[in-house]
């Protein structure tokens, strides 16, 4: 699966599970942690979605900012940890 | 007796111990004690002498303990600031408080310093083992003087005018805490405390400086499990965890969602929680399947640290609330009425303490000296001179345990071209509670989520960024001309409860 389609999917359920549908703005490269979209309660929901929708179990050594910092980034972890 | 004296203590007498445990390995009380001498080495080589200020902009990791460490040992104070914060947050703290030097990872604290006058000095350090620290000597520094007045670390926290409010606390106040709560739990070297909290968020004082101080173990939660409730769990059982102290929201989420109550681990004998109310009927079925833990409610501001403890023992039926309990660490706690006399049994008033776990003073203003600190939380007196906590009265609100200032958040909205007024209202409780941003923009486009959040991610620590933002033309307003408040959060409610 492309990194574009796995961040079409990020992007859509970030929008709609933690910013209301107000997504105006949200980009691949937006800074998701900074920006406190996503907090240490929101990374649980995310691991959920990911295993989900696809099938990836993230390991805690994966749970760092330099992965989750993005869309982008958690696009190519994702596609990085399918092809494990 | 210094906090840095108390691993040098330690690593005398049980060097090959396990000191802290982290995402990024051990370290032996004789690792953590020659890695502290050759960073203190290296910062005094970067211009930090005693007195000044080092920031430390780390995730969770022996190395930030490390970096604690070091500047303990040149008498300096450190200020732990929220390593996923924005750089112009991180800045303005470390401009606040005048640091000397940051201990960072290299390509972080590059990004702080960006655009900066080049008075700050970066210790980029990335992994104990390698440069720039590991050609540094470990011997032992030359004794420093450091007075038990001397400040410790700065803690930032909410302030309610919009600027940062650095709490300063000496190695006295942060001792007399630390050797109540080593006593308390009768901490031994045998006991594995767990560190839950951030930080820069003073419960994890007592997870580190307790175990030092009998030379126990303590094992880090990784940032990214903080509220992962199955592995918060499997870390409490596999490292064998003796004493936890954490917000209530982690041990309740531990409880729903991670099979804490399942087969309680067995050998957790001590149960610490501080920070926001622990729901009952959480406590009571904790309590329920657990008779025999050791649990202790604790209560303090940042500015006093614990300064009031109740140990819970059974939970009555028609018991609807656990107190706060009795004075701690050798303070002097009462309630002050609105009369300005003491609080009898019976009586309430707002909770005052004085005494040695009180900090020196906020960052920039003058010392306290030894003044009665108005906690500003409004406490009834029981019957047999306990407290019980009933609420605030000012803006103040917490999240998690998090201490927010509306007004500190309504400041920063402010700086929105579009806005006119702001207020901040916190919806729900616990882990499902979310900060919504009301903005009077009259007749300006309604600014985008994501600006408000950029806007505020720059000024505000990340707990206190909005969950979400509702623009209208004018803020509702009661009959006293004040924004309506309740209003705001009725509207607030249905939208957060169907998120």
């Amino acid at each position: 699966m492309s990194d574009q389609i796995v961040i079409a999917e990020l992007r859509e359920f970030v929008a709609r599970e933690f910013l209301h549908g107000k997504d105006d703005g949200l980009d691949a490269a937006t800074p998701l942690i900074e920006l406190g979209i996503i907090d240490s309660v929101a990374i649980v929901v995310l691991s959920d979605f990911v295993l989900r929708r696809f099938g990836v179990t993230i390991p805690n050594a994966e749970l760092k900012p330099s992965n989750l910092a993005t869309l982008q980034t958690i696009a190519s972890m994702v596609n990085r940890l399918r092809q494990a | 007796m210094t906090l840095g004296d108390l691993v040098a203590r330690a690593a005398t007498r049980r060097p090959a111990a396990l000191a802290v445990r982290g995402p990024d390995g051990d370290l032996s009380y004789g690792e953590l004690d020659a890695h502290a001498n050759r960073l203190a080495r290296a910062l005094m080589s970067a211009g930090v002498r005693p007195g000044d200020r080092v920031a430390i902009w780390l995730p969770k990791s022996c190395e930030a303990v490390v970096a604690m460490q070091a500047a303990l040992r040149i008498g300096a104070a450190y200020v732990p600031v929220d390593s996923l914060s924005p750089a112009p947050r991180a800045r303005s703290i470390m401009h606040d408080c005048a640091v000397r030097a940051v201990v960072s990872r290299p390509d972080l604290g590059r990004a702080i310093l960006d655009g900066g006058d080049g008075r700050i000095a970066l210790l980029g350090i990335d992994g104990l083992a390698r440069e720039p620290l590991a050609s540094v000597s470990a011997d032992p520094l030359p004794a420093v003087a450091v007075q038990p007045s001397d400040l410790a670390y700065v803690l930032y926290t909410s302030g309610s005018t919009g600027r940062p409010k650095g709490v300063c606390i000496s190695h006295s106040n942060a001792l007399a805490f630390v050797n109540w709560a080593v006593d308390a739990v009768s901490a031994t070297e045998a006991d594995r405390f767990s560190n839950h909290a951030p930080f820069h968020f003073d419960l994890s004082v007592l997870d580190l400086y307790a175990a030092f101080s009998v030379g126990a173990a303590v094992c880090l939660v990784p940032e990214g499990a903080a509220y992962a409730a199955e592995q918060l769990v499997r870390f409490v059982r596999e490292e064998r965890i003796t004493v936890w102290y954490s917000v209530p929201s982690a041990i309740v989420l531990m409880m729903d969602r991670g099979g804490l109550l399942s087969s309680p681990p067995d050998a957790l004998r001590a149960l610490l929680f501080a920070g926001e109310v622990f729901p009952m009927k959480d406590l009571r079925r904790l309590r329920d399947a657990w008779p025999t833990l050791a649990m202790w409610n604790l209560y303090g501001p940042t500015e006093t640290n614990v300064c009031t403890a109740h140990s819970v023992g059974r939970i009555e039926a028609a018991q609807t609330s656990i107190p706060i309990g009795r004075a701690t660490c050798g303070n002097r706690v009462w309630a002050k009425t609105d009369l300005g006399a003491v609080a009898r049994p019976g009586e309430s008033g707002e909770l005052m303490v004085q005494g040695p776990t009180v900090f020196a003073g906020y960052w920039g203003q003058p010392p306290r000296g030894d003044d009665a600190y108005g906690t500003g939380d409004f406490v009834r007196v029981g019957e047999q001179g306990e407290f019980q906590f009933l609420g605030r009265r000012d803006a103040m609100v917490k999240i998690r345990g998090h201490r927010i200032e509306l007004g500190e958040i309504e400041a920063a909205l402010g700086h929105h071209p579009s806005v006119r007024e702001a207020a901040a209202v916190v919806v729900g409780e616990g882990l499902s509670a979310r900060l919504v941003a009301f903005l009077g923009t009259g007749s300006h486009a309604a600014p985008a989520l994501l600006d408000i959040k950029r806007l505020c991610a720059e000024r505000l620590p990340r707990y206190m960024i909005p969950d979400d933002a509702v623009s209208m033309a004018e803020l509702p307003r009661n009959r006293n001309g004040k924004v309506d408040r309740s209003a705001l959060v009725a509207v607030a409610a249905p939208r957060a409860a169907s998120a």
